[in-house]
C-alpha cells in the first residue's frame, strides 16, 4: 500500500509519500500557498499538481491511500474515518466549534477526493483520542448547559503522539495498562496522563491556545489577564487572539522566535526564562497528571523535540523521584506526525479490506 | 499594645481589638450588609466572648458608617483603647510587599492602583481614610494578602505573553489568601515542631467563597493558584478559576467586547453555581449528591470541582518535592471532611493517608487526620487572619 499523508497548516500544505513496506518517507516535502492564492481559494487546484510533480519526479507511484491529518472532529468523531461524503457534511457542521480549523479540513479533503478519485482517504483527527475524557477533566468551571450547548469542553489536540506513546510504553514496561505522562514536544506542546490507552487527564483545552507555553502560544493565561489585555490596548477579540497565538509563549518571553528545542537544549542565561517557565509549568502538569492517575508507571517524550525529552527528563526525573520517592522510568518516542497518520491510515484500510473478504466469503 | 485589625469584605467589615504580644481577644464582631439594600438590614453582629453574640440592626451605607458602629461598640468595652491599627488588603501591588505604615504617599499608591481587586480594596481604603478621621493620630498599617506570595520566583510569576506588554501593564501572578495561608502554615509548622524555615507543604484555603492552594519550601510561598486576579485556579462558588484563553476571547466576541459583562460572567455566574444551576456552596451539592446519587448535574458539578482540587494538590506536591504535610483551612477545609478525604484518597504515590475515623470526628482544630503511617501529615487547621494581621502590625509598629 502506497500511502500519500497530507497536513494542512496555517501557511500550506505538508505533505509525505509512504511506499509498501516503508516506515520511513520516499518523500517529505512542504508547499507553502501564497496570499493571493489564500484569498481567492483555500487549496488551489494547482496546488496538487505541484505535489504531483514532487512525486512524479521522485519515480513514485499513485497513492492506492491517502490520510489527512485532522486536528478537529469534536465529539462526534471518536475513530479515523474514512471521509464520505456524509462524513464532510457532517464535519462541516462543526465548524461553529472550530472555525480556523474545520472549513480548511473540510476543503481539502473535498479537493483531495475530488483529484484522486479512485484512493481512500482517511481522516486522522487528534481530538479522537479525548472524546471519551472523564466528564470531570473534560468540564470547566461554567454553567454546564451553556457548555453541553456550545461544545464548550476540555480536549487535547496530539492525539496521535500521545496514542502512539502509550502504545509505546506498554511494550517497553510490558504492562497491558500502564499509567503514562505522555509529553509530547510539539511546537505547541501537551503533556496527557492516560491509563492505558485512555486519557484521564491533559493539558490542551477547548481551544489551541490552553495548557502549556508554545514556541508562540500563551498557554494557561489568568481569565481576567485575556480580559484587560483586550481592554487596555484595545484590541478586539480577534487580534488579543492572534497575540496570544502568534506572538506569544516563548516568543513572548524572549522577544524573538525561537524553537522549543533551542531553548531546551541550551544552558545560555539569555534563554533561561524561557526555559524556567516552561519547565515550571511541565513539573506542574507532571504533577497533576500523576495525582489523576493515582501513579504513573513511565513518562514518555515524543513529538518532533521528542530528542530535547533527554533535557527534561535530566531535570524532571530527580524532582518527580523527590517527590514520589521512585525512580519512573522514561523513554524517547521518536516517531513523526507523517508517519503517525500513516500508521492509522493503512491500519483503517486493512481492516476494511479484512471486512470486505469476510463479507465476500459469506 | 493593642492593635484594632480590621478586615474588609465587598459589604462586610470585620473588626477584632486584640491585646499583643499575648493575643489576646479584648472585643471583636462584624458589620454585615453594608451598601444598598438587600433582603435583610445591615446589622452589626458583636461577639460577647462567654455572653454570645449579640446582633444590633442598623442601616450602614458604605465602610465609613460601619466604622461609626464599631466605633460605637468598642467605647461600650472598659480598656478597649487602640493603639495602633492593622487593615487587610486583598491586593497591594507591587508596592506593598509585606506591611506598610500608611501615610499620604502609602495611601495615594493604594488609590492608584485599587483595581487590582476591585471588589475588596476599594472598601478597604474606605476604611483607612475614614479610621485617619475618626482615630486621628493613631499609626495605620496595612498588610497585604499579595505579600506573602513575594517570594514565588520569576518564572513561577510570568505569564507566556508578549514581555513588552507585561511590564507596561503590570500583568503578572500576585497570588491571594495569603494572610491565610501564612498564618496555618506558621501554626503546622509550630504543631509539628518545625522549625518554620524549614517547613515545607501545601496549603489548601477552601473557603465557601473564594479558593487557593499554595506551595511552600522553607516556610516561604513558591506558588499560589490565583494569579493576577482571584479568578484564576480552583472552581469557586461563583467563579470559574482556570479557563482556556480562547474560550474567554469568544465570550468577549459574543459579548461585543463587553469587558464587565464577561467578567460579571466568569465571576458571579460560573464556578459551583454555574455548574450546579441551583447553588453556590459545594456543602450543598455534596449533600445533594448523597441524598440522591442519581442527581446527575450535582455529581458531575463534586466531580469537577474536586478533580481540579486533586489535580492542584499534585502539581504543588511535585513542586514542594517531600513535603512534609498538607494543610486544610477555612469554611469547606476546616468543616466538610468528604472533601478532604475525596482529594487525599489515592494519593499513596505522593505518601498521603488519610485516616477515615479521625478525619470524620475532626470536630476539634487543630487535627491531624493522618494514618499513623502517612509520611506526609494531613491537619485541618481553623484560620485566623485577624490574629496573623495582628502580628504582623505589631511587627511594623515595634520596628517603626
Amino acid at each position: 500500500m502506497h500511502i500519500l499523508t497530507l497536513q494542512p497548516t496555517l501557511r500550506g500544505l505538508a505533505f509525505a509519500a509512504f511506499t509498501e513496506g516503508s516506515d520511513q518517507p520516499a518523500v517529505e516535502s512542504r508547499l507553502t500557498l501564497n496570499q493571493f492564492d489564500r484569498s481567492t481559494h483555500l487549496f488551489p487546484p494547482d496546488l496538487f499538481a505541484r505535489m504531483n510533480e514532487t512525486l512524479r519526479r521522485a519515480e513514485l507511484p499513485p497513492p492506492t491511500a491517502i490520510g489527512v491529518h485532522a486536528l478537529y472532529g469534536g465529539d462526534r468523531f471518536a475513530t479515523p474515518v474514512f471521509a464520505s461524503d456524509d462524513v464532510l457534511s457532517e464535519l462541516e457542521t462543526l465548524a461553529p466549534q472550530a472555525p480556523l480549523l474545520v472549513p480548511n479540513l473540510v476543503e481539502l479533503t473535498r479537493s483531495v477526493r475530488h483529484t484522486y478519485r479512485t484512493a481512500p482517504v482517511v481522516l486522522a483527527f487528534e481530538t479522537a483520542f479525548f472524546v471519551n475524557l472523564p466528564q470531570c477533566e473534560q468540564w470547566y468551571g461554567l454553567d454546564l448547559e451553556l457548555m453541553v450547548s456550545q461544545a464548550i469542553r476540555r480536549f487535547g489536540y496530539h492525539g496521535l503522539f500521545h496514542e502512539a506513546a502509550c502504545r509505546a510504553a506498554a511494550r517497553h514496561r510490558r504492562l497491558s495498562a500502564p499509567r503514562v505522562l505522555s509529553l509530547c514536544l510539539e511546537p505547541r506542546p501537551e503533556l496527557a496522563a492516560c491509563q492505558g490507552r485512555r486519557p484521564v487527564m491533559v493539558t490542551g483545552g477547548n481551544t489551541l491556545i490552553e495548557g502549556l507555553p508554545g514556541e508562540t502560544t500563551c498557554g494557561d493565561l489568568d481569565p481576567s489577564v485575556v480580559l484587560k489585555l483586550a481592554h487596555d490596548t484595545h484590541w478586539g477579540p480577534e487580534e488579543a487572539s492572534r497575540v496570544l497565538t502568534s506572538e506569544s509563549g516563548l516568543r513572548g518571553l524572549l522577544g524573538r522566535a525561537v524553537t522549543l528545542a533551542e531553548v531546551l537544549g541550551s544552558t545560555g542565561a539569555s534563554l533561561q526564562l524561557a526555559r524556567d517557565v516552561f519547565l515550571h509549568c511541565v513539573l506542574r502538569a507532571c504533577g497533576a497528571g500523576i495525582a489523576a492517575l493515582e501513579g504513573v508507571d513511565a513518562i514518555v517524550y515524543s513529538g518532533r523535540y521528542a530528542a530535547s525529552g533527554a533535557a527534561v527528563q535530566a531535570w524532571l526525573g530527580p524532582r518527580l523521584a523527590r517527590a514520589t520517592r521512585c525512580d519512573i522510568p522514561h523513554l524517547i518516542h521518536a516517531r513523526t506526525l507523517s508517519q503517525h497518520v500513516r500508521d492509522v491510515t493503512r491500519v483503517l484500510v486493512l481492516e476494511d479490506k479484512g471486512r470486505t473478504r469476510q463479507t465476500a466469503g459469506h | 499594645m493593642n492593635v484594632l485589625v480590621f478586615n474588609c469584605g465587598s459589604s462586610s467589615l470585620k473588626y477584632r481589638l486584640i491585646a499583643m504580644p499575648a493575643e489576646e481577644q479584648l472585643s471583636g464582631g462584624e458589620a454585615q450588609r453594608i451598601g444598598p439594600p438587600t433582603a435583610k438590614p445591615s446589622c452589626l453582629v458583636l461577639n460577647r466572648g462567654a455572653a454570645g453574640k449579640e446582633t444590633r440592626v442598623t442601616p450602614m451605607r458604605d465602610h465609613a458608617e460601619a466604622l461609626q458602629e464599631v466605633v460605637h461598640a468598642l467605647r461600650e468595652t472598659p480598656g478597649a483603647t487602640p493603639d495602633v491599627i492593622g487593615h487587610r488588603l486583598v491586593n497591594g501591588g507591587p508596592t506593598i510587599t509585606e506591611y506598610s505604615l500608611v501615610d499620604d504617599a502609602v495611601l495615594a499608591e493604594l488609590i492608584a492602583q485599587q483595581d487590582l481587586a476591585p471588589l475588596h480594596n476599594p472598601p478597604a481604603i474606605a476604611t483607612i481614610q475614614a479610621c485617619r478621621h475618626v482615630f486621628p493620630g493613631l499609626p495605620q498599617v496595612v498588610i497585604s494578602d499579595t505579600a506573602f506570595h513575594r517570594t514565588i520566583p520569576d518564572y513561577a510569576r510570568a505569564y507566556a505573553i508578549p514581555h513588552a506588554l507585561s511590564r507596561e501593564l503590570g500583568i503578572r501572578k500576585y497570588g491571594y489568601h495569603g494572610i491565610s495561608h501564612q498564618y496555618v502554615v506558621t501554626e503546622t509548622a509550630r504543631l509539628m515542631n518545625v522549625p518554620l524555615d524549614q517547613f515545607r507543604g501545601v496549603s489548601c484555603h477552601l473557603g465557601s467563597g473564594g479558593a487557593s492552594l499554595c506551595a511552600v519550601v522553607h516556610g516561604q510561598s513558591v506558588d499560589n493558584t490565583m494569579g493576577y486576579s482571584p479568578l484564576q485556579g480552583l472552581i469557586m462558588s461563583t467563579r470559574c478559576g482556570d479557563l482556556d484563553p480562547g474560550v474567554t476571547l469568544r465570550f468577549l466576541a459574543e459579548a461585543r467586547g463587553d469587558k464587565v459583562a464577561v467578567e460579571e460572567r466568569l465571576n458571579n455566574r460560573s464556578g459551583v453555581l454555574g455548574l450546579s444551576g441551583t447553588s453556590a456552596d459545594i456543602r450543598d451539592v455534596l449533600e445533594a449528591v448523597a441524598g440522591d446519587p442519581a442527581s446527575t448535574r450535582a455529581r458531575v458539578t463534586a466531580d469537577v470541582y474536586l478533580w481540579r482540587l486533586k489535580k492542584y494538590l499534585g502539581a504543588y506536591l511535585v513542586l514542594v518535592g517531600d513535603a512534609q504535610a498538607v494543610i486544610f483551612t477555612d469554611t469547606i477545609g476546616e468543616t466538610v471532611p468528604e472533601v478532604r478525604e475525596a482529594v487525599c484518597s489515592g494519593m499513596d504515590v505522593f505518601g498521603i493517608a488519610i485516616d477515615h475515623e479521625r478525619n470524620i470526628g475532626a470536630d476539634q482544630l487543630p487535627a491531624d487526620v493522618a494514618t499513623a503511617g502517612s509520611r506526609v501529615r494531613v491537619w485541618a487547621v481553623a484560620t485566623n487572619e485577624e490574629i496573623s494581621i495582628a502580628r504582623s502590625t505589631y511587627k511594623a509598629q515595634c520596628t517603626s
